[in-house]
């Protein structure tokens, strides 16, 4: 049982950046299934066409719950996840863990607070709905009055850690950049790159919640203007949908090419590309807001900044596309080589829906409909999921060298992928198509005519969950499994780099820790044993020493365990 | 001669460039010279109005004409103004609008609590606006050519029942 606890606690407070990567991963999971529960509960309100407006309560709750679990706990922590798996394959360490630590509770701590609270105003959080609380309408259903206040200063910690734990990303890198002086692979300047974004695009969200918070509790002195908290909002609101894709686009250039057993199409525009694509998410917020009252000059402007972002959007897939075209064999049977190949084909189709929706002349046809939601979610069921799935595969593979998903298994997850795939993919195209017919999103009563397609659309929903939960629990029990079988269980994934310690290199390690001395092995393990594992533990650079006399101790006393069984058996 | 990966890529992003600033002059001609659809209209300040629809408003705006619509002809189109009011609890004042065929009407929204919008399919396309509080805002559209009922909806989220939010243009 204290073995347990004592991993958990590992766990949870991770010393390095494969474990900072691992927690992450998990929290990203955690709030997967909040996300995904909740949306199974819309989807059975939604099959039904004439919902009374009494059930807009309960509702709009479950939409909301739904929303913010996915922006502020999937995509804040997924994006982060990828960001510091980006690190640890560049060899960047995380030098203030204590502070990425306490970002990491506080952001995930402030968004269960909220959540509590259960908000009911939708993750877009549109002003002067959220922050109204009376007879009509309650913008929290549990934090009345005053409380509202705290339910919007619990989302202001979860924006503002989240900010500042991408900002340590960038500055840990820069650091560690330069005490090592290595060059930085592809992945890990997408990863930088994009916590920068981060770092610079939520504090826009943040205001937004402090200013609600501010405007609930000092009423006469602090006013919402609507129009301008909107543009704020969308300062982050429009970015933040590339937190995770654009970090995914690193591990595209980092991965597929290794499945495709061939460079990168074009390493140059790989490079440039960051430029063109952070720049460009940055300055486009205002496509959502084509049907608000703004100047002329500002919508054409729209046009051209989203289609500009669209150019850095064509290139890469263009780039990887030919990689992958012009390899002879890529190695799509592999579970991650697979996922890898769906999260850009995905791309491709959802970046294809999305090129009506910026332009003025048609966005005022689709704006608000289930064209956008089928857009946006075929963008996070393929990209996101699929491509995030692919990098925790590699993360698991980092974990423990040597290890790989027996034939079981990948045949498994490669099932897993395609019930998920095939079944959402569909699912956006129903969406798409009545959207294309006038159906409105978040409308709880709507034209029966669309009944057949919501009720198609919620089926295939029941049908394609399972495949990814297959994918992951596959994944994570081969990996379990294998690393009780390597001897390495008693290494939690909190302790990275321990992980790729096989039994045999630390039966090398402990020989030689042996010839050299007590008093040598105690003074310089950390920096020998570093230099030692370099190759496979590129996280390891945060070990403590502590850890490392610990370790050498448990396998110390495993060889002599090993050496009195032979002798019994003798 | 054979070309790089680099240059090829070159070549791709100056043709992305190209079709960039070509979608997006032709897209700036339709907002400039009215082609497009209504992008140009429901501009603050009348901005995307088409002239004689501007001065339609102003003289509603500046004359008592005693109800909530009214057609307005001052440049020799007769407009019909419509003063809509989009609020909680009750959805759209007036939930219900008569016009001509062909009529050229403009709707004048206000939106008094929270922030919401208009939403309505016509044979020939969507007429669509969202109004915030604080501040009118405008749409312009041009009725059927045949006579029919068509219901306008409230597109944002404004309140628990805002799905039953709808009213009828009824042309007749």
């Amino acid at each position: 049982m204290a073995g347990y606890i004592d991993k958990i606690v590992k766990t949870i407070t991770p010393k390095d950046t494969l474990g900072f990567s691992w927690l992450y991963f998990l929290a990203t999971l955690s709030w997967l299934i909040v996300v995904g529960t909740m949306a199974m509960n819309m989807r059975t309100y939604l099959v039904f066409p004439h919902e009374s407006p009494g059930i807009g309560v309960e509702y709009f709750t479950v939409l909301t719950l739904h929303g913010m679990s996915a922006i502020f706990g999937v995509i804040f922590n997924g994006a982060l996840a990828i960001m510091l798996f980006s690190m640890y394959t560049s060899k960047l360490s995380i030098v203030h863990r204590k502070a990425l630590l306490a970002f990491f509770w506080i952001a995930n701590l402030g968004l269960a607070l909220a959540e509590i609270g259960l908000p009911d105003m939708g993750w877009y959080m549109f002003p002067p709905l959220a922050i109204e609380d009376n007879a009509v309408f309650h913008a929290f259903n549990l934090y009345r009055g005053a409380a509202m206040g705290a339910g919007y200063l619990f989302l202001a910690l979860n924006s503002g850690a989240t900010a500042a734990a991408a900002l340590t990303l960038v500055i840990d890198g820069y650091i560690s950049k330069k005490q090592d002086g290595a060059k930085i692979n592809i992945f890990a300047k997408y990863g930088i790159a994009f916590a920068f974004v981060m770092g610079v695009t939520i504090p826009a969200l943040t205001a937004t919640e402090l200013w609600f918070a501010a405007a609930i509790w000092f009423p006469s002195v602090v006013k919402v203007d609507p129009l301008l908290n909107l543009v704020l909002f969308w300062f982050f609101g429009h970015p933040v949908v590339y937190y995770v894709p654009f970090p995914l686009f690193g591990s595209w250039y980092y991965f597929i090419p290794k499945y495709a057993n061939r460079p990168i199409f074009s390493p140059r525009w790989s490079e440039w590309n960051i430029w063109i694509l952070s720049v460009a998410s940055m300055i486009i917020f205002l496509h959502h807001l084509q049907t608000f009252p703004f100047p002329v000059a500002v919508r054409a402007w729209i046009t051209i900044g989203t289609l500009a972002l669209a150019v850095g959007s064509g290139i890469t897939t263009m780039n990887v596309g030919l990689t992958i075209l012009l390899s002879k064999n890529y190695n799509w049977r592999d579970p991650a080589g697979f996922a890898f190949l769906i999260s850009l084909i995905g791309f491709i189709l959802a970046g294809t829906q999305a090129l009506p929706l910026p332009i003025n002349l048609t966005n005022i046809y689709l704006h608000n409909s289930y064209w956008v939601v089928g857009h946006f979610h075929l963008v996070i069921w393929t990209l996101i999921l699929v491509g995030t799935s692919a990098v925790f595969t590699e993360l698991l593979r980092a974990s423990l060298p040597g290890f790989d998903f027996s034939e079981k298994a990948r045949k498994l997850m490669t099932i897993g992928l395609l019930e998920w795939t095939i079944p959402f993919v569909t699912i956006g195209y129903l969406f798409t198509i009545i959207g294309f017919f006038g159906m409105l999103r978040r409308e709880i009563a709507y034209p029966a005519q669309f009944a057949p397609y919501q009720f198609a659309i919620s089926y295939l929903a029941e049908i394609g969950i399972p495949g990814l939960v297959m994918t992951i629990a596959v994944a994570l029990g081969e990996y379990i499994r294998a690393s009780v079988k390597g001897g390495v269980a008693g290494f939690t994934p909190s302790t990275p780099g321990s992980p790729s310690f096989t039994l045999s290199t630390n039966q090398k390690l402990i020989k030689a820790e042996g010839a050299k001395g007590t008093e040598e092995k105690s003074g310089n393990i950390v920096k020998g044993g570093v230099a030692g594992f370099t190759p496979s533990t590129p996280g390891s650079p945060s070990f403590t020493l502590s850890t490392n006399q610990k370790l050498v101790q448990k396998l110390a006393k495993i060889e002599e365990i090993k050496v009195e069984e032979k002798k019994k058996l003798k | 001669m054979k070309l790089s990966g680099d240059r090829i890529l070159d070549i791709w992003v100056a043709i992305l460039f190209i079709l960039v600033g070509v979608f997006s002059g032709w897209n700036i001609y339709g907002v400039t010279h009215g082609t497009g659809t209504g992008y140009r209209y429901g501009l603050p300040l009348f901005s995307g109005l088409p002239k004689q629809a501007q001065e339609a408003v102003l003289y509603f705006n500046s004359h008592d004409v005693g109800k909530q619509e009214a057609v307005i002809n001052v440049s020799g189109i007769p407009i019909l103004v419509v003063n809509m009011t989009v609020s909680q609890v009750y959805g759209f004042i007036p939930n219900l609008i008569v016009a001509n065929t062909s009529e050229p009407v403009v709707l004048q929204i206000y939106s008094p609590q929270v922030i919401t919008g208009f939403y309505m399919t016509l044979p020939s396309g969507v007429v669509q606006i969202n109004a915030v509080p604080g501040m009118a805002n405008y749409e312009y559209f041009v009725t059927p050519s045949t006579p029919g009922n068509y219901t306008f909806m409230e597109p944002e989220y404004a309140g628990y029942n805002f799905s039953y939010w709808t009213g009828t243009l009824e042309v007749v």
